[in-house]
């Protein structure tokens, strides 16, 4: 850890001059707050699973100088929101990777959707790793979806081959009442990434939040999914899959704070670990003093599919009013004997038996997504996973030298 | 909630009294002499003495640990006298009736425990009562010892079986273990040893009864039982405290091999004094229990009703290591006014074919912290195992807490975990519905509450089971609400 502390007293200039200047006004709290708390070690709870230290051990190197490439000048009222807004959910004093982030991240997106647009079409955020060298990015996304405004948004994530990449990435989004947000997150790096999302949403008075991630291929991934429902009739909706195979590594994270009376949430993750792959849920609900009515409902399947994979789950409920109705499930198991003896007997083969059942067992997840038009892409990403063929470079347009 | 429900009355702890006994209390705190008193007063061998001295010098290297969902108390572990001794005026300890002290058997008569062998007072149940740190009178040894089965106090066990407490004792819970074990291995004082020969099956319930009288004690027992293959023993153990304004310690071991084909059977009833309304006083209930399932198809089953102590901090847990072994857990904790418990089991499957069930019911009221935490492992060579556990909770009134902390941790394709859990309160319906039919509010949140548990009271022996339904109902009264 001590290198970044280090990288940052001595390049503080170079990281300032080449950033977008409210990021500046952060670091300072950033760089205390992670010298205090240090990188967690696998004996603090939320990280037990992932060895965080290991991952940020290497070093990497950091292109300082051109991480800000402003394409289009934004628009002054919001970089006056997005400078208000930014750092208010993402604590840098509760997470040391959020610390971290914030301390050397030079370059933001930032997405405003105006009050009652109601916008269809997705809006795309891509993101490529392209270095000949070990690379780190940080990597910071802020999304305010003003009163009853809608907006989908995708974020994808891929790599390029022969490299290893450290990211980190921190999103903050703000659903203002009635408003309605749907995050897709798609996972589709390799083997030698490790990426770390920490996610904070907050939802207010009848607003909606959609989150949704995918992990398909990729080295080490550790999502941190924290939502606060801070206003009557709130509503959260997590979603997760994940088909890791070989040393992949999957760690989903996720907190929902039930704040206020009233409110909803619904959790949603499905793992399929293959070979030596980990796979580690740990799903935690809180429902606060006086928040009462709270609906919360939390599920998490698993499937282990060898003697060398394995599966780490912890559904957590912290409940601290009486009139709620709070319930979770968590099952970890196999594909079902008498299904496949079904789909034998009627002349489908062992191997193609095997992938039905995982491909009904995913598209459980993808069928809960209110997006109708991604659930047949998600398929076909999902059955080429299963199928080993997903290759990243097929299905993406973005550096147009590899595409075959 | 109903109001006539929140009016009702609280009833006090029923146990609280104290026993006016000639006592012999050593000093406070705790040093290596401390360690080689509590061992000479004891008489022991030399290698009892160097496995405590051991583990006191492991337990000097560890910190307290801090991870439970509790508002501990800070423990001043020099403050504690590590060992009392209400038989002291006898010197030998008590060889019949008769020498036990008048007071002592009426504080246990007072608690409902007939040190007497009167078959229809005990129920045919086989009773070694112990009091602070030494074990007052075991009945029914005779009756026991014409089948081979040992059932006496771990400190008369050392003397005449040393052999069979050497070979087991720490081999379930080394004292490496965690801070409590290792503070308990150094300074163990009483505590029941039970052996069940091969083939044998006991033919009446074995009962140990522990109480803490004196001031400013901890009570630290050790219990060790083993059946041997094929062997069958239903073991139980209650214990109470007096009321006091201070926190008294109360860290044991209790460890259980069961070989081949073998079945033990443990039932607790923790009626500990929980402290009074404002959260002052009460035991430090800080406990390690594990079983070992060395047997193949051996089978252990952990049935406990909490309903006392300040803080109950604990995990009977189950170690599946013989092919097709079976583990249970049932467990009602209830907590009330300042209560908090963080408790649970762990089940670590190693072997083909192991099962284990886990059915945990919380009732949190007042304004206590209810938690269960639980742990299923299912190792790379637990093939064909298979898990259930539900875990409910139920609050009464707003200001309480219910938590639920469970982890699996699968490495095996052919096992299956399965895991569910639910939080809800009593249903304004339900209290509707009774009221109608002319129950009073009281009865039918205890009828509810009952209901709720049964599952759990369903599994102890008889004789436990008309307790803890009355227990439960007592624990939780005048604070429904």
């Amino acid at each position: 850890m001590s290198q970044y502390l280090e990288l940052f007293q001595s390049q503080r200039a170079l990281i300032d001059g080449n950033s977008i200047p409210f990021l500046n006004q952060h670091r300072d709290a950033a760089a205390q707050a992670l010298a205090q708390l240090g990188l967690p070690t696998q004996k603090e709870e939320r990280y037990r699973y992932t060895d965080v230290v290991g991952a940020f051990a290497p070093n990497y190197g950091l292109n300082l100088r051109q991480a800000h490439t402003a394409a289009n000048q934004p628009d002054a009222a919001v970089l006056r929101q997005a400078e208000a807004l930014y750092g208010t959910l993402a604590s840098v004093q509760a997470d040391a990777i959020t610390a971290l982030n914030t301390m050397l991240v030079q370059d933001i997106t930032v997405l405003c959707i105006p009050a009652g647009e109601q916008k269809e079409n997705p809006i795309r955020v891509s993101q490529l790793l392209r270095s000949t060298a070990p690379l780190m990015q940080n990597r910071r996304l802020l999304i305010v979806a003003e009163p009853g405004s809608r907006a989908r948004i995708l974020l994808n994530d891929k790599a390029d081959e022969g490299q290893d990449f450290l990211t980190t990435q921190v999103t903050e989004v703000f659903v203002s009442e009635g408003a309605d947000v749907e995050f897709y997150d798609i996972e589709q790096t390799h083997a030698r990434c490790h990426r770390f999302h920490q996610f904070y949403a907050d939802v207010q008075q009848g607003g909606r939040l959609t989150h949704t991630v995918f992990t398909l291929t990729g080295g080490l991934s550790r999502n941190t999914t924290q939502v606060r429902l801070s206003g009557k009739d709130a509503e959260a909706n997590l979603y997760g899959c994940a088909v890791i195979d070989a040393t992949q590594h999957c760690d989903n994270n996720t907190l929902i704070d039930h704040a206020v009376a009233g409110c909803r949430s619904n959790e949603l993750y499905k793992y399929v670990v293959d070979q030596q792959a980990v796979g580690a849920f740990a799903g935690r609900v809180l429902v606060r003093p006086g928040a009462d009515q709270t609906d919360s409902r939390e599920t998490n399947a698993n499937l282990v599919c060898t003697t060398q994979a394995r599966m780490f789950t912890q559904p957590m409920l912290e409940i601290y009013a009486d009139d709620v109705k709070c319930s979770h499930g968590s099952t970890v198991g196999q594909l079902n004997d008498e299904a496949l003896f079904y789909m034998r007997q009627r002349g489908i083969s062992q191997a193609d038996a095997r992938l039905l059942l995982k491909q009904a067992f995913a598209s459980e997840v993808i069928n809960a997504l209110p997006f109708e038009a991604l659930r047949g892409r998600l398929q076909v990403l999902v059955d080429q996973r299963f199928r080993g063929e997903l290759n990243h470079c097929r299905t993406c347009n973005l550096c147009g030298t590899q595409n075959t | 909630m109903n109001n006539e429900v929140q009016d009702i009355i609280a009833k006090d702890y029923e146990y609280g009294f104290t026993t006016n006994v000639a006592t012999e209390i050593i000093d406070r705190g705790l040093t290596e002499e401390v360690v080689r008193l509590i061992s000479s007063k004891k008489g022991e061998p030399d290698w009892l003495l160097d496995f405590r001295l051991k583990a006191f010098r492991h337990w000097r290297t560890l910190e307290q640990p801090t991870w439970g969902h509790l508002n501990m108390p800070d423990i001043d572990y020099q403050a504690i006298s590590y060992y009392a001794d209400p038989t002291a005026s006898k010197k030998q300890g008590p060889q019949s009736l008769d020498e036990i002290d008048p007071e002592l058997m009426r504080a246990f008569d007072k608690l409902g425990i007939p040190l007497e062998e009167r078959l229809e007072k005990a129920g045919g149940m086989a009773v070694d009562a112990v009091m602070d740190s030494v074990s007052v009178k075991t009945t029914f040894r005779k009756t026991l010892a014409e089948k081979g089965i040992i059932f006496c106090s771990i400190s008369e066990a050392v003397r005449e079986h040393p052999d069979l407490v050497r070979k087991y004792l720490g081999s379930v819970v080394p004292y490496r273990d965690n801070f409590f074990a290792a503070l308990n291995s150094a300074v163990f004082s009483d505590g029941s040893f039970v052996y069940i020969p091969k083939g044998v099956r006991c033919p009446m319930e074995l009962s140990t009864y522990f109480r803490i009288n004196a001031r400013g004690t901890g009570q630290f027992e050790r219990t060790l039982i083993v059946a041997d293959d094929n062997a069958y023993v239903s073991y139980l153990e209650g214990c109470t405290a007096p009321m006091r304004d201070e926190n008294q310690l109360h860290a044991a071991i209790v460890e259980i091999v069961v070989e081949n084909h073998a079945e033990v059977k443990y039932s607790t009833v923790q009626n500990w004094y929980p402290g009074d309304k404002e959260g002052r006083g009460g035991v430090l209930n800080l406990v390690t229990k594990r079983g070992l399932l060395r047997g193949q198809h051996s089978k252990l089953s952990w049935t406990q009703v909490e309903t006392g102590s300040a803080i109950t901090w604990k995990y009977p847990s189950c170690v599946l290591q013989g092919e097709g072994s079976q583990a249970e857990f049932y467990s009602v904790a209830v907590t009330n006014n300042y209560q908090q418990a963080d408790t649970g089991t762990k089940m670590i499957h190693l072997a083909p074919g192991t099962r284990s069930t886990i059915i945990s019911k919380g009732i949190s009221a007042g304004r206590s912290q209810n938690s269960y935490r639980g742990l299923v492992r299912m190792g790379p060579k637990a093939e064909g195992a298979r898990n259930y556990s539900s875990c409910d909770s139920l609050l009464l009134g707003s200001k309480c807490g219910a938590h639920t902390f469970p982890y699996m941790d699968v490495q095996n394709p052919s096992a299956v975990v399965e895991h569910e859990a639910t939080t809800s309160k009593i249903s304004e319906d339900q209290l509707f519905y009774c009221q109608q039919r002319g129950i009073s509010p009281e009865d039918a949140v205890g009828l509810i509450v009952n209901g709720y548990a049964k599952d759990v009271l369903n599994k102890l022996p008889f004789e436990f089971a008309a307790e803890a339904q009355k227990l439960l109902s007592v624990s939780l009264e005048g604070t429904v609400g």
